[in-house]
């Protein structure tokens, strides 16, 4: 007796079909944003990320001192930290960014932070021959940073860098504290307007339907580049 | 000899900080020459050898390189110049995320400027040399010791170079796979190639050498012809040293 009712209510709580009907739509397009915010902090923070380890292979002190300061501090600090500096602090300096731009400015840089000291981890554990080999051949430094150290550095980054990029990208849950329409933000709203845990429901299988795919991507992408020395 | 030698070092010093690795080291290899350098451990014969490139910086002196002098060309002309000498490490030091044929072209497209075609028949005819052109398109990590270090002897020689420098090019082999290094540098010594080899391979030295170079403490103690430096050296140290190589060869 008490099985089916339980069952029932459960149902009601969290799979309330009137609730995903009205909320669907809303919920399409914050995946969108999270989608696209994701897409551009991977690209930007390992681009980035690649830019600074190549400047710290140059050796050149006040470089390495700048770059590991960044990478340190951006490391250190939780990302939520500088989202409410940048989105609530900086306009008293006259500065005003949407959201989305704080969102993406911040994990962005965390990621390139991340990712250059993958990257350089890499570069360090290269066997010094290989830069030899590069130069004895008459290559310059960048020729050989680029086709023979870069290449194999970035090999042994893959999977700390998935795994770090897909980290980063799931940060973007917090937006909702600055009110970027992405997945977390829209489904919070949608639970405190309807009073029913529903869109918090559908907000998981949104994210489930991003980053499962990403997770196995990711996976696939790892056994590709596992050193098949 | 009339002609200018190929490589002459004049009066080289090397120090790191205040050790004193090589002193007023004086030597000469002349064209198509294989001039052999054998020495204790420590002794600097590998400083010398990547001073000859500038892997290592000489602290003074001169090397000269077909008349060129190199120790004071300016940086930005460094790349050009080390494409007059060919490198062999111990190590072989291939490009494991490249195939044998690419390692092969990438100096080729990058130093030289060699489109990919060029490059590319340039690098088959070096692995037809070393015997490997079958071998073109596998990873290095599929290849023997042996095979390894005879694409990296092809790697040097597609570029051209004046002098082949060799360091310990047998030494990481296994003693059944020295014979096909060995086998290449005599081939490379008929087609007329100078050479410049740091080598524990005294029977080789004794069969292919035109000169033996006997190093210690960072001076050239004696140099002369492998059946004088073998058969008859005049400083005890070279007979310390040969009595001590023998045997442990013997020992073997
Ligand atoms: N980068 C360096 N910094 C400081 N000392 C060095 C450096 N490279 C070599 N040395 C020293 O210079 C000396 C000569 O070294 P080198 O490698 O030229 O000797 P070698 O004759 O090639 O010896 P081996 O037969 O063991 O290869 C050694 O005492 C070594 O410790
Ligand atoms: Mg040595």
């Amino acid at each position: 007796m008490n099985a089916p009712a339980g069952f029932q209510r459960f149902v009601e709580v969290f799979f309330d079909g009137a609730i995903i009907d009205r909320y669907l739509p809303d919920l399409l397009s914050a995946m969108v944003t999270t989608l696209w915010l994701g897409a551009i902090i991977i690209v930007t923070g390992v681009a980035v990320g690649l830019v600074l380890a190549c400047l710290r292979s140059l050796q050149v002190w006040w470089l390495t001192v700048s770059i590991v300061m960044f990478a340190d501090i951006l490391r250190a600090l939780p990302p939520l930290v500088l989202i409410l500096i940048f989105y609530f602090g900086l306009p008293g300096l006259g500065v005003m960014m949407s959201g989305p731009l704080v969102l993406f400015i911040v994990l962005a840089a965390v990621l390139a932070a991340f990712c250059e000291e993958i990257f350089w981890a890499g570069l360090t554990a290269l066997p010094r021959g290989q830069w030899e080999a590069g130069r004895a051949t008459g290559m310059s430094f960048a020729q050989t940073l680029i086709s023979v150290a870069l290449p194999q550095a970035v090999r042994m980054g893959v999977p700390s860098l998935v795994n770090r990029s897909l980290a980063i990208t799931k940060m973007t849950a917090l937006g909702s504290v600055i009110g970027v329409k992405e997945v977390l933000a829209v489904s919070s709203s949608a639970q405190a307007m309807s009073g029913s845990a529903t869109p918090l429901t559908m907000a998981a299988a949104a994210y489930l339907a991003i980053f499962l795919p990403a997770v196995i991507f990711a996976r696939w992408l790892e056994r590709r580049f596992s050193w098949k020395v | 000899m009339a002609q200018t030698p190929m490589l002459e070092i004049t009066a080289l010093e090397k120090r790191f900080g205040t050790v004193e690795v090589l002193r007023s080291i004086n030597l000469k290899v002349g064209r198509g020459e294989l001039v052999f350098v054998i020495g204790p451990s420590g002794s600097g014969k590998s400083t010398m050898l990547r001073c000859c490139n500038r892997l290592e910086e000489p602290t003074s002196g001169s090397i000269f390189i077909d008349g060129r002098n190199i120790v004071n060309c300016p940086a930005a002309e460094l790349n050009r110049l080390r494409l007059q000498t060919g490198m062999v490490f111990q190590g072989f030091h291939l490009y494991p995320h490249m195939s044998v044929v690419r390692n092969v072209m990438l100096a080729q497209i990058k130093a030289l400027k060699r489109n990919k075609v060029t490059a590319r028949t340039r690098a088959m005819d070096m692995l037809d040399r070393v015997g490997l052109a079958h071998k073109a398109d596998a990873m290095p990590s599929e290849l023997s010791g042996g095979q390894q270090q005879r694409v990296a002897i092809a790697r040097a020689l597609a570029l051209n170079p004046k002098v082949m420098l060799f360091d310990e090019p047998t030494s990481a082999l296994d003693p059944e796979l020295v014979g096909s290094v060995l086998k290449v540098m005599k081939d490379l010594r008929a087609e007329g190639m100078t050479m410049l080899v740091v080598s524990h391979e005294m029977a080789f030295a004794r069969e292919a050498a035109d000169r033996v170079v006997f190093m210690d403490g960072g001076v050239v103690v004696e140099q002369g012809p492998p059946e004088a430096i073998f058969g008859n050296p005049q400083h005890d140290r070279t007979r310390a040293f040969l009595s001590r190589v023998s045997h442990h060869a013997g020992a073997e």
